[in-house]
C-alpha cells in the first residue's frame, strides 16, 4: 500500500486518505485532499516524503514543486474518487432506468451537468458565511473548541467577523439560526467538502445534493444560486428553483429539531426547547431562500428573466394544473408586483389601440387591419411577462384580474366589429389571438371557445350560402347565337338578361312570358316559332327563334333566374294582402276574381275562391275558370301576357297542398 | 474436409469433440445456471435462495462504483461472466483482476484493452444470476464474451495476464480470450495506472476486509 504522510503532523501513514495513526487527522477538505495527494509516495519519493514530514512537524510551509498541486486536483476531480472521499455521487445510471413515464418535473440530474458558473462569482458563498464555516468548527464541537478557532482565525481573517461567528455559536439563542442556515445531521467532513466543492465543482456539488435532506439541499442549492451564470439555459434555471422551492416545502421541523438537538448535546449547549423554535428559524430560512432566487434572478437580462419565470410557473404547476410549492407563489407575487408598472403601461397601450379601431371600423378592414396588427403585437408583449403570473394563478384557482380585463375588452371589440361592421374575418383573428394569448384565464377561455364556434358556424353558413349562389350562378348561366348570317347574342348571367345587346338587371325584371307556335301550309307543319319576352318598368323585349333547343334551354335558365324570384314576390305580396291584376282578373290570396260574360248584358264580376276554380291551358293560354260555370272563365296568353307561367306554377302548387290561401306553398 | 477422412469417419469425430468443447465454453462463460452448478450444490442452494436482481434496493451512491451498492452476480464465475461482458461506453472491453474483499463485497480492478482508462468495481456475488444493469459510463455486451480477467488477485496486472490464464483451472482456461488479444498492450506496456486510480486503490485497500494480495 502507498506511503504517505500525514498533512497535520508529518507522521507516516500508508494512503494519502487514511487516517493518520498518530494525531488522528483524516484530510476533509479539499485543499486537505490536494496536499494528501501531494505527500505520498505517488508523486514523491520517500527522500521528498521525509523532507515535507519534518517541514510539518516544523510548521514550515509546504514547498511543493511547480504543477503537484494541479495534479493532485485533477486527479481528485475523478467522481469515483470523489465519491469514496465521503460525497456520493450521483447514480446516472440509476435514474435513466427508472420505469414508466418521464416525470413531468425535471430531476437535479437532468440539471446537473448544465450548470455554468459566472465569471464574477463572489469567492464566498453564504455556505462560506455561516459562522460554522468560519471558524472552521462543526456542529459537535463543544464551546472552548470554538473559542479556541475564533481566536486562531482571527489571526488571518477579520476580528470582527470571527468574534461575530463566536457569538453567535456560543449564544443558545442565536446558535439556533446558524444551525438551520447550515448543513444539519451531516458529518463534519461532509459538510466540508461541500463548502470546498461548491468553489471548485458545482456539477458535482448538486450532484452530491440531491441526497441529503430538505433543509440540507435547500441550504445548498441557495447557496448555489448566487454562483450560476446568467448564460445558463433557462430551463436549467428553473429547474434548480424549481428544486429548491420543492425542497423547502418538504422542511420538517421536528427533523431538524431533533438533528439540532442530538449535535448540541454532543456539544454541550442547551437544548431546543420545542419545535416552535426551530419553526420560526425555518420560516426566516423560507424567506431567505426566496430572496436567495430573487437575487439570483435579478441578475438576469429582463427577457431571460422572464423566461426563467415562465418556465419555473410551468414546471411547478405542470402548466397550471397543479398547485405549486408556497416558495413559487411568493416568487410569482413578487415577481408581479415588480412587472405591474410595466403591465398597467401596455394594458393602456392597448385601450388606446381598441378605441383606434373602433374608431377606425367604419373605413373597412383596411383601415383596421393594421390597427389590428399592433394590437396583436402589444397583446402578445404583455402576455408574455404576464404568463407566469396568469399559470400562477390558474394554479390556485385564480385568474390574473389585469388579464381577465384586458381579455374580456379586446373581446367586445371583436364582437362589435362583426355585428355593427361584419368582420368576420377580423374578430375571427383577434378570438383567436386571444384564445392563445390567454388559455390561463378559464373564463375567459370558455367565452372565447364558444366565440370560436359562433364564428365557425357563421364561417360555414356563409361557406354553404356561397356555394349555393355559385352553384345559381352556374345554373343560370347561358348564350346562344341566333340568327343564320347576322347572329345576335342571347344570354343570360348573374348580371342580367341580353338581347341585341341590351341588357337588363335580373333584379330589374318585372315579367316574363314564353311560349311556341307550330306553323302549318296546308294543313302540312311547316316549323315552329319559340316566342320568349322579358320587361322591366320600362321596356318589353322580345326574342323569336326556331331552334327548340336553344328556347328551351333558355326559358329554364329564365324561370330560375327570375322566374322564382318572381313567384316568390307575388306570394310574400299575396300574403301581405296584395292584389295582382292578370289580364281582367284580379288575384288575392284566396282566389281571384274573374269576369263572368253575358251574351246580352253586361259582364258580371265573380269572385271565386280557389276550392271553386280550376285550371288548364287551351290555345296558347293560360285558362281560369270555375268549376261549376264554364262562363266565368279568365285566359292569359303565355306568348304575350306577363308572368303567366308564374301564375299557373302557383296555382298549380297550391292545388296540391289543398290550403285555402295561394301563399301557403310558401310555408311546405 | 479430405476425401479419407469422411471414408474413414475421423473428421466427424474431431468435429463432435469441437462441436462440444464450443458448448462446453459457450456454458462456462455465459449460462448462468451451468455457472451455479460448477460451484457446488452447497453454493448453488445459498445463490439461488438469495433474490435475483439486478440492483439491490438498498444500494447506496453509484451502481457498481460504490461498495455500497456493488453489482449483484451468480458467484465466482458469474463475476467473471459479468466483467467480461461489460465494455466502457466507448466499447472498450476490460481486463480485470480481484483486489480483494470489503466485507462480503468484491473488489475488482479494471483497465481498459487499451490501457486509457482504469476503474474499481464492486460486485457482490451472492445471487443466482448475473445483474443485466451496467455501471453509470458502461454497458454490457449482447453476445456472450470470452473470460477477460481473473478471480484472484494479479500482483503485476494486468502484465501477468499470460501467467495468471496459465494458472487458471483447466476447465476455465480454455473460456479465455487468446493471448493475441493483449500481447501487443502488454509488449508495449502501455498500462499504467493514473494517480487519481492508484488514490482510489489505496482508499479501497484501506477499507478491505480481506486481501488478495496478503
Amino acid at each position: 500500500m502507498t506511503k504517505a504522510i500525514c498533512f497535520n503532523c508529518g507522521a507516516e501513514k500508508f494512503g494519502a486518505f487514511t487516517e493518520c495513526s498518530g494525531c488522528k487527522a483524516t484530510p476533509s477538505s479539499q485543499e486537505q485532499f490536494e496536499v494528501s495527494m501531494a505527500l505520498c509516495e505517488h508523486m514523491h519519493s520517500s527522500q521528498q516524503l521525509a523532507v515535507f514530514a519534518e517541514d510539518i512537524r516544523q510548521h514550515r510551509k509546504l514547498a511543493f514543486g511547480p504543477g503537484i498541486l494541479t495534479q493532485a486536483r485533477e486527479a481528485l476531480k475523478d467522481p469515483q474518487l470523489m465519491s469514496m472521499l465521503g460525497l456520493v455521487i450521483k447514480n446516472a445510471n440509476k435514474e435513466q432506468q427508472r420505469p414508466s413515464t418521464p416525470p413531468p418535473r425535471p430531476t437535479q440530474s437532468q440539471s446537473a451537468s448544465q450548470i455554468k458558473v459566472r465569471r464574477d462569482a463572489p469567492d464566498s458563498t453564504d455556505l462560506h458565511k455561516t459562522a460554522f464555516a468560519i471558524l472552521d468548527v462543526t456542529t459537535r464541537d463543544n464551546r472552548r473548541r470554538i473559542v479556541e478557532q475564533a481566536e486562531e482565525r482571527s489571526l488571518s481573517m477579520d476580528h470582527e467577523m470571527c468574534a461575530k461567528a463566536r457569538s453567535d455559536l456560543t449564544n443558545p439563542r442565536l446558535r439556533l439560526s446558524v444551525e438551520v442556515s447550515w448543513l444539519p445531521g451531516i458529518s463534519p467532513k461532509r459538510a466540508s467538502a461541500y463548502c470546498t466543492l461548491i468553489k471548485h465543482d458545482l456539477d458535482k456539488y448538486m450532484s452530491a445534493a440531491d441526497d441529503e435532506s430538505p433543509l440540507v439541499k435547500s441550504n445548498l442549492i441557495a447557496a448555489a444560486l448566487d454562483l450560476f451564470d446568467q448564460d445558463m439555459d433557462a430551463d436549467d434555471w428553473a429547474s434548480w428553483i424549481y428544486q429548491l422551492a420543492s425542497e423547502s416545502d418538504q422542511i420538517d421541523a421536528e427533523d431538524v429539531f431533533r438533528l439540532v438537538n442530538e449535535d448540541r448535546a454532543v456539544a454541550g449547549f442547551p437544548l431546543v426547547s420545542g419545535p416552535e423554535l426551530v419553526e420560526e428559524e425555518i420560516a426566516n430560512r423560507r424567506r431567505y431562500y426566496k430572496d436567495s432566487i430573487k437575487g439570483a434572478i435579478d441578475r438576469l437580462p429582463t427577457k431571460r428573466m422572464i423566461d426563467v419565470m415562465t418556465d419555473v410557473v410551468d414546471t411547478a404547476t405542470m402548466l397550471g394544473e397543479d398547485s405549486a410549492p408556497l416558495l413559487i407563489d411568493e416568487l410569482i407575487d413578487s415577481y408581479e408586483l415588480g412587472v405591474r408598472s410595466f403591465l398597467e403601461r401596455e394594458a393602456g397601450n392597448v385601450e388606446k389601440l381598441i378605441g383606434s379601431i373602433r374608431d377606425g371600423a367604419t373605413g373597412g378592414s383596411r383601415v383596421v387591419t393594421p390597427l389590428i396588427d399592433k394590437l396583436d403585437t402589444v397583446i402578445r408583449n404583455w402576455d408574455r411577462v404576464a404568463q407566469p403570473i396568469q399559470v400562477s394563478m390558474k394554479s390556485r384557482g385564480l385568474e390574473h384580474d389585469q388579464s381577465r380585463r384586458m381579455a374580456l375588452d379586446v373581446r367586445s371589440l371583436g364582437i362589435d366589429l362583426f355585428n355593427e361592421y361584419q368582420m368576420l374575418d377580423q374578430a375571427e383573428r383577434i378570438t383567436n389571438l386571444l384564445k392563445e394569448v390567454f388559455a390561463e384565464l378559464p373564463e375567459v377561455a370558455d367565452k372565447l371557445e364558444d366565440d370560436s364556434i359562433a364564428i365557425a358556424n357563421i364561417h360555414n353558413d356563409r361557406q354553404r350560402a356561397q356555394k349555393r349562389a355559385d352553384d345559381w350562378v352556374r345554373e343560370i348561366t347561358y348564350e346562344a347565337q341566333i340568327g343564320l348570317v347576322f347572329k345576335d347574342t342571347l344570354k343570360i348571367s348573374q348580371n342580367g338578361v341580353e338581347w341585341k345587346s341590351s341588357r337588363v338587371a335580373l333584379d330589374d325584371v318585372t315579367g316574363v312570358g314564353w311560349g311556341a307556335t307550330r306553323n302549318s301550309v296546308n294543313g302540312i307543319p311547316s316549323g315552329t316559332d319559340y316566342f320568349i319576352f322579358w320587361c322591366d318598368r320600362n321596356n318589353v323585349t322580345r326574342v323569336q327563334l326556331n331552334r327548340e333547343n336553344v328556347y328551351s334551354t333558355f326559358i329554364d335558365k329564365l324561370w330560375k333566374a327570375v322566374g322564382v324570384r318572381l313567384l316568390t314576390d307575388m306570394l310574400n305580396g299575396l300574403r301581405e294582402g296584395k292584389r295582382y291584376r292578370f289580364g281582367d282578373a284580379i288575384l288575392d290570396d284566396y282566389g281571384m276574381e274573374l269576369t263572368k260574360s253575358h251574351l246580352f248584358s253586361a259582364d258580371e264580376k265573380v269572385k271565386a275562391a280557389w276550392s271553386e276554380l280550376q285550371i288548364w291551358s287551351a290555345n296558347g293560354s293560360l285558362c281560369v275558370g270555375m268549376t261549376n260555370d264554364k262562363k266565368t272563365v279568365m285566359t292569359l296568353p303565355y306568348q304575350g301576357a306577363n308572368n303567366a307561367h308564374v301564375l299557373e306554377a302557383a296555382i298549380r302548387a297550391k292545388f296540391k297542398t289543398g290550403n285555402p290561401r295561394l301563399s301557403s306553398i310558401l310555408e311546405d | 474436409m479430405g476425401f479419407f477422412s469422411r471414408l474413414l469417419g475421423k473428421e466427424d469425430e474431431g468435429q463432435k469433440a469441437f462441436r462440444e468443447a464450443m458448448e462446453m465454453i459457450a456454458k462456462i462463460i455465459d449460462d448462468e445456471s451451468f455457472q451455479n452448478k460448477l460451484l457446488g450444490d452447497e453454493m448453488e442452494a445459498m445463490l439461488l435462495s438469495a433474490p435475483a436482481i439486478d440492483e439491490r434496493p438498498d444500494g447506496q451512491g453509484a451502481f457498481g462504483l460504490d461498495e455500497r451498492n456493488p453489482i449483484p452476480v451468480n458467484g465466482a464465475i458469474g463475476e467473471l461472466s459479468y466483467l467480461s461482458k461489460l465494455e466502457t461506453s466507448n466499447g472498450e472491453r476490460m481486463l480485470f483482476h480481484r483486489v480483494g474483499a470489503i466485507n462480503t463485497v468484491d473488489v475488482f480492478e479494471a483497465v481498459t484493452f487499451s490501457g486509457s482508462g482504469w476503474y474499481i468495481i464492486f460486485v457482490d456475488y451472492y445471487h443466482p444470476r448475473r445483474s443485466r444493469k451496467a455501471p453509470s459510463g458502461f454497458r454490457i455486451a449482447n453476445e456472450p464474451r470470452q473470460f477477460s480477467g481473473f478471480h484472484n488477485f494479479c500482483r503485476n496486472f494486468p502484465y501477468d495476464f499470460p501467467d495468471a490464464k496459465q494458472a487458471s483451472a483447466e476447465f476455465l482456461r480454455m473460456a479465455y480470450i487468446p493471448l493475441g488479444n493483449v500481447m501487443p498492450q502488454i509488449e508495449k506496456k502501455v498500462f499504467t495506472r493514473p494517480m487519481n486510480h492508484k488514490a482510489k486503490l489505496d482508499i479501497v485497500m484501506s477499507k478491505m476486509t480481506s486481501r488478495s494480495d496478503i
